[in-house]
């Protein structure tokens, strides 16, 4: 197997303002948002990041896209550093969280154009890349139509094809299905099963157990930035399924964390 | 550069996307030709006034002697309304009408006049004749007019200290476009670095703040694109935007001039061509600067909101900063002073408008705002660089 992605002993802090502190009833200045993660995702595979709200995902998968530093550790995409080459990694990866969005005022023609030439493709390159996804994800009908007036399906869509469009070796997905109806949520998954058997490696982070059983080959579970579970999926889910790993690892950590703070 | 060129493209494009936009950089211009028209319009109305009744008593008769000019008849002639002798009969009656606002002012020379006038003399006992003014303070019509008269009698009491004992001859020697000139460099330059303060306010905390409360600045963080291109790319585009909006007030103001300077002679060739290319100038170093300041705040704001209160007090410096010019306070050989942003600005502009134009003057604050507007270009970059900045939560 080919190593797509190795996360080193990633280190992430961030500092916690008098509100925060109040709001999360504590008196540490900094919180740890992850703590020493390592893990290692393979070409042709989908990796599976679960974990609880505040575990640490987004902030993994917010360093593995660049958007921001570890304070220890790196995250080597093909051979690149994510600090030290941010730059050329921004060109291998396909990045799509929840909280990112497309620009209410343009079509998704015009974002697509702009996107990519961002990433530097040519004008052919980007005519033939564009009837290719805007078939796959059934963007003409609606190619001319401005985000704002777009249904919550026909906005995912576009920012699948919009994240891909440079045809990254790394996807890196946060809750892609989150609020889209059945058959939209099919495409998604779809479309992550195609990329992977394109040889593309996958990172998947969701809520959705029942996604993250169907699609990824592997999963980690994460949780107050360390991992706690991991495996491949159809080894770990042989006896008990993937919700009652997740609920017992929970309790296991909380079990753990309350026997340390009373010693 | 390429990446540049697409980021003010697409910033471009989305300004003439959005109709807010389009309306923040278009109303401006349309408020404030309204407005200034409206003001324009207003102050003609209260100048125009109505007619003053006038009732004197015992007049005096014309005096040979006096110029015309200085004559109690002919001022009586540009009071407009009517102003009746009435003789030396009872005046009680006239208080009355005073107090119902009939009559708007009564004025009683003591009998004889000009004979008491002129056997009146500082060194004897023989007094001065009386004039009794009779007005109502609480009318706006009897006060003007009764300010007019007693303005007209100080002159006059002047006049026949200095009667025949020489002529004054006064010479003006501006000419008629020379007034407009001293208004329009006193009033033009605060309010064009005001209005693209304003116009650059409004275009810049909806696009780099609103971009992150709408989360769309992910999206271009994530691209392979150099921080600071991205933030190069969307300074240019919001100066030129911002430069559109205060066009826009600049072209209201000028439409609405002639309404708020009625009376004043105007004309466009009262300028240069060299003129308008250096008010040009000056304005585009200016709005660079001026939208440089604002991407900085707009960019550590986490909302549109929080930008638009971080960017408020930018508005009361640039008012500071005009004042000066407003009081006609134009000063053209300091060149320390072309040290100071925005300052700079609206003193150049006052020379360029004054017919005062300094070339080291205008250099420097060329090359001023384009050091600090520079400077700006690589804080920006840095902010975008900065996780805590872009993903403040």
């Amino acid at each position: 197997m080919v190593e797509g992605l190795k996360v080193i002993n990633l280190k992430k802090t961030f500092k916690l303002s008098a509100k925060q502190q109040k709001l999360e009833k504590t008196k540490d200045k900094v919180r740890k948002a992850v703590d020493g993660l390592s893990f290692e995702a393979y070409k042709g595979e989908i990796y599976g990041l679960l974990g609880p709200n505040g575990a640490g995902k987004t902030t993994t998968l917010r360093v593995i896209a660049t958007l921001i530093k570890p304070d220890e550790g790196d995250v080597i995409i093909d051979g690149l550093s994510v600090v030290k080459d941010a730059g050329k990694v921004r060109g291998k990866i396909g990045f799509l969280t929840s909280d990112m969005k497309l620009e209410a005022f343009f079509t998704p023609n015009y974002l697509f154009d702009f996107f990519a030439s961002l990433y530097g493709m040519s004008e052919d390159k980007i005519k033939s890349r564009k009837e290719e996804l805007f078939k796959m994800f059934g963007i003409d009908e609606f190619a001319e139509v401005k985000i704002s007036d777009l249904s919550s399906g026909m906005k995912q869509k576009t920012s699948l094809a919009m994240s891909i469009l440079h045809d990254p070796d790394l996807i890196v997905f946060d809750e892609p299905t989150n609020g889209l109806d059945v058959t939209t949520a099919k495409t998604v998954t779809d479309f992550l099963l195609r990329m992977r058997d394109e040889g593309k490696t996958i990172i998947l982070s969701s809520h959705v157990l029942s996604l993250i059983e169907k699609v990824c080959d592997r999963v980690g579970i994460i949780m107050r930035g360390k991992m706690v579970v991991e495996g491949r999926v159809d080894e770990l889910t042989k006896e008990k399924d993937l919700e009652t790993i997740f609920i017992e690892s929970a309790r296991e950590v909380e079990f753990n964390e309350k026997r340390t703070n009373s010693n | 550069m390429k990446n540049v060129l697409t980021v003010i493209k697409k910033e471009l494009k989305r300004f003439l996307t959005d109709p807010r936009m389009i309306l923040a950089l278009v109303m401006p211009g349309i408020i404030m030709m309204v407005v200034y028209t409206s003001i324009g319009a207003i102050i003609k109305n209260i100048e125009k006034k109505t007619t003053y009744s006038v009732i004197t008593v015992n007049q005096p008769a014309i005096v040979a002697s006096m110029p015309e000019t200085q004559s109690i008849e002919t001022f009586h002639k540009t009071i407009p309304g009517s102003v009746v002798d009435i003789g030396d009969t009872t005046k009680e009656y006239v208080l009355e009408q005073i107090e119902k606002g009939d009559v708007d002012l009564l004025v009683v020379f003591e009998k004889d006049f000009w004979d008491k006038v002129n056997a009146h003399d500082a060194d004897s006992s023989v007094p001065a004749p009386k004039i009794e003014l009779h007005f109502n303070s609480a009318k706006t019509d009897s006060s003007k007019v009764y300010s007019m008269y007693s303005m007209f009698l100080d002159e006059l009491e002047g006049a026949m200290i200095a009667i025949n004992k020489f002529d004054i001859d006064l010479k003006d020697t501006a000419k008629p476009t020379d007034i407009g000139i001293m208004l329009i460099s006193m009033i033009l330059p605060g309010m064009l670095v005001i209005f693209l303060s304003a116009g650059s306010m409004g275009v810049v905390t909806e696009s780099i703040a609103g971009e992150k409360e709408r989360g769309t600045i992910a999206a271009l963080l994530v691209t392979p694109i150099k921080r600071s291109e991205l933030a190069l790319g969307k300074a240019a585009a919001l100066s030129i935007a911002s430069l559109a909006s205060g066009f826009s007030s600049f072209i209201g103001v000028i439409v609405a001039l002639p309404s708020m300077m009625a009376g004043v002679e105007l004309e466009v060739n009262m300028y240069s061509a060299g003129d308008y290319f250096g008010v040009l100038a000056i304005l585009i170093s200016t709005v660079m600067l001026l939208t440089l300041l604002m991407c900085i705040l707009s960019t550590m704001a986490k909302s549109v909101k929080e930008a638009t209160s971080f960017t408020g007090p930018i508005m009361l410096v640039v008012v500071a900063a005009a004042f000066p010019t407003m009081l006609g306070m134009v000063s053209s050989t300091n060149l320390a002073l072309t040290l100071i942003p925005i300052f700079n600005s609206v003193q150049c502009l006052a020379q360029i408008l004054s017919k005062s134009f300094n070339v080291g003057y205008f250099v420097m604050t060329i090359v001023m705002n384009l050091v600090y507007t520079g400077l700006g270009i690589f804080v920006l970059g840095k902010m975008f660089n900065n996780e805590k900045i872009m993903f403040r939560q």
